[in-house]
């Protein structure tokens, strides 16, 4: 009786607060499961900040509900809105603006990942948690790392002084690719 | 004290305390269906015109069957889905997280499934897109709404922000969707209808 109770808590508290969910993949090494490490990283997800509309920082590590599949992937935030970053290869453009309400995501590691340099910049609405710490395995317990490529990183993206959010019709321009007849 | 006499404290404490307990429970056991089942909430703006009021109007959303529907959906990528898909139609009214703006619920008509064709009328868009050049310069665009997207756009052509702006949205943002739509005074309950029609070729 007593721990039926307490569901609805537990239940609410995972929905809104935050809960533990375990990487799978190699995209986020070596912050998360690095080559070194035979186990699956343990997370934990704070659903609370998103949620509470909390603005979201560059270097941020994210889950989020992946627009290819709807899968949820694990990535972090290169650039937000109003940002030009540098591009990897497969996005055919070299420099892309962030447009208002997106961010520009990417895993740590360069090749295993499906990241923004394949679908573009993600809505920010697609984001379900912010994953602050790693809980386990415990060797590597605490605050999750910055990016080993951080310093890279920071010099792809310019941050639009002065210039106005792109406009979403022409962010949209971009994404619709017309159709060959 | 002995531990008999603690026991007995402790349980005359919590049959003390069942009342509070019983109703955050009621609480929480509320807000939980409303997540995940179903809620009625007001809405606001002109997108919807005439079939949402400016005020006033609420709407009952059934958030359950695309969880339980969805991935059949989704499983068609570059397949047009059937229009006759038990739990999502073209022309249904749904709710979903606006692309731009991650803290609020936008209500608008699904025009297109992964796969659809869409035009895009310059002439039929919000005014916003037509302030920098004039109409006539900007040519009629056709796109596909791409795998795990949909297309969304409000009823009132003159007065929306919809995919027409900020193109087709990922189902990840998908909410649910509007069965009925309520007024509260003078109580009016109606049942969504499909605005769409077809042109048979």
């Amino acid at each position: 009786m007593g721990a039926v109770t307490c569901l609805p808590f537990l239940a609410v508290l995972n929905l809104h607060v935050g809960t533990l969910m375990t990487v799978k993949g190699r995209s986020m090494s070596p912050t998360l499961n690095p080559e070194s490490s035979n186990m699956f990283d343990v997370v934990y997800m704070d659903r609370w900040d998103p949620q509470t509309g909390k603005k979201f920082a560059r270097g941020d590590v994210v889950v989020l509900k992946s627009p290819v599949d709807n899968e949820l992937i694990i990535k972090r935030i290169l650039a937000l809105e109003g940002d030009l970053v540098q591009t990897l290869p497969p996005y055919p453009d070299a420099w892309v603006a962030i447009p208002q309400g997106h961010a520009w995501v990417e895993g740590d590691e360069p090749f295993h990942s499906r990241d923004s340099n394949k679908f573009g910049p993600v809505s920010l609405s697609l984001i379900d948690s912010k994953v602050p710490w790693i809980v386990f395995p415990f060797s590597r317990f605490g605050t999750v790392p910055p990016s080993p490529r951080a310093r890279a990183n920071r010099d792809r993206v310019r941050r639009a002084k002065g210039i106005e959010v792109v406009r979403m019709e022409q962010a949209m321009a971009r994404r619709l690719k017309p159709e060959s007849t | 004290m002995d531990r008999l006499d603690f026991r007995r404290m402790l349980w005359s404490g919590l049959r003390s305390a069942r009342p509070a307990v019983v109703s955050i429970n009621a609480v929480l056991i509320w807000h939980l269906v409303t997540e995940h089942i179903g809620s009625i909430k007001p809405t606001e703006g002109p997108s919807m015109l005439p079939t949402l009021a400016n005020g006033g109007d609420w709407v009952i959303t059934d958030r359950i069957s695309h969880r339980l529907t969805l991935p059949k959906i989704l499983r068609h990528g570059d397949q047009p889905p059937s229009n006759s898909h038990p739990s999502l139609t073209r022309g249904s009214l749904i709710s979903y997280k606006s692309p731009i703006d991650r803290t609020r619920l936008v209500c608008k008509r699904l025009i297109g499934l992964p796969g659809d064709m869409i035009c895009i009328n310059p002439h039929s868009a919000p005014a916003s897109l037509n302030d920098q050049k004039s109409g006539a310069a900007r040519p009629v665009r056709h796109t596909v709404v791409p795998a795990n997207h949909f297309w969304v756009q409000g009823d009132n052509l003159a007065a929306t922000l919809d995919s027409q702006t900020y193109g087709p949205v990922p189902f990840g943002l998908f909410d649910g969707q509007v069965r009925a739509i309520v007024r509260l005074w003078p109580l009016e309950i109606r049942r969504v209808s499909n605005g769409l029609d077809y042109i048979d070729n």
